[in-house]
């Protein structure tokens, strides 16, 4: 008996079935940091705007790129997740 | 995932390279065309009248990518990059709002394919280089790999791999930063309407309430459409943004 644990279960459930499993882990735990980020950069914003509401349009801007990039961190992992879901 | 959906017009095989003019080359030329009417008409119409609403529109437009983008990150070079920013923004903006055209099988965004992001990605990476190189000289790549900011035991040991996956990294996140948004949402919409042809029979079989139910997906189909609209306009301008950025980090100090 290998002492593979990868190769142990993919004798018992198939290549694909681990990669879908592996899919699934991807974008979950890829939104995870995502959805923290976001947060942080909206509600700092909103406070910013709420102590000095002149700095609106700055901080609109700035908020909308803070977002733009930090999204494309959770599609990071959904890119991966699309690779993996078209394994067999 | 579902089958591709690319539909080949001419088959064109130049060495080995595969060239074929696909409904994607199609998408890339109306988008090009497009742009190229948006910009050089709002510029005629505004030579023929003064003044007028699309002129108007055009010029809001280009404006905020002035304001936003090319002088808040490339500070009095902004003047001269400018024409190339806002080029970007507006090929990309296209791009990404032909895929939101309901024409079925054939029109696809032109960005939500990694070939057309990857290119657009290595243009401006080279157009970096040539740059910085055209600045500085070729110690821009000694500043930048052993960068005097580090302390010297880091410098010349780690700090080079770690600047070299740096410079790498940028044209990998803006290509798969920009087909990713585009993607996505296409997907999720996907998802949502094969959900509903496969649920909705089954809905109606259910007792009162699900019956009522079954719009509920398609309200989602209509927000993620409206969505769409708002990260091809964010991602457009992202996209120019690190653009600029980027171009402004080459030119910097000492010019």
């Amino acid at each position: 008996m290998d002492t593979n644990t990868v190769t142990q279960a993919a004798q018992i459930v198939s290549t694909a079935a681990l990669a879908k499993l592996g899919a699934g882990l991807a974008v979950g735990l890829g939104t995870l940091g995502s959805g923290v980020g976001i947060g942080v950069i909206f509600g700092k914003s909103i406070e910013s705007a709420a102590r000095q509401p002149e700095a609106l349009p700055l901080v609109q801007r700035l908020m909308f790129t803070g977002f733009a990039l930090v999204e494309a961190q959770a599609l990071y992992a959904l890119l991966i997740t699309f690779i993996l879901l078209a394994a067999k | 995932m579902g089958e591709s959906h690319v539909i080949v017009h001419m088959p064109i095989q130049w060495f080995g390279i595969n060239l074929s003019i696909t409904n994607f080359v199609v998408m890339l030329w109306v988008a090009a065309v497009l742009t190229f009417l948006f910009l050089a008409g709002a510029a005629w119409s505004l030579r023929l009248t003064g003044e007028g609403r699309f002129p108007n529109l055009v010029e809001a437009l280009l404006d905020f990518v002035r304001e936003n983008v090319s002088e808040a990150f490339m500070g009095h070079h902004g003047a001269k990059w400018f024409p190339f920013v806002a080029c970007v923004f507006f090929f990309i903006l296209f791009g990404n709002l032909l895929g939101l055209v309901p024409v079925p099988g054939y029109f696809h965004a032109a960005t939500s394919n990694l070939n057309v992001t990857a290119t657009m990605a290595v243009l401006v990476f080279l157009i970096v280089q040539v740059v910085a190189i055209k600045v500085h000289g070729l110690k821009y790549y000694w500043g930048l790999l052993f960068p005097k900011s580090a302390p010297a035991w880091l410098r010349f040991t780690l700090m080079p791999f770690i600047e070299v996956i740096g410079i790498f990294a940028r044209p990998f996140s803006l290509a798969i930063r920009l087909f990713a948004n585009m993607t996505a949402g296409h997907q999720i919409i996907l998802v949502l309407l094969t959900g509903e042809l496969v649920g909705v029979t089954w809905m109606m079989h259910q007792g009162i309430v699900w019956k009522f139910l079954w719009p509920a997906p398609l309200v989602g189909v209509i927000a993620m459409d409206g969505f769409e609209i708002f990260v091809a306009f964010i991602q457009a301008f992202i996209f120019a943004l690190l653009t600029a950025l980027y171009l402004g980090e080459a030119l910097e100090e000492s010019h």
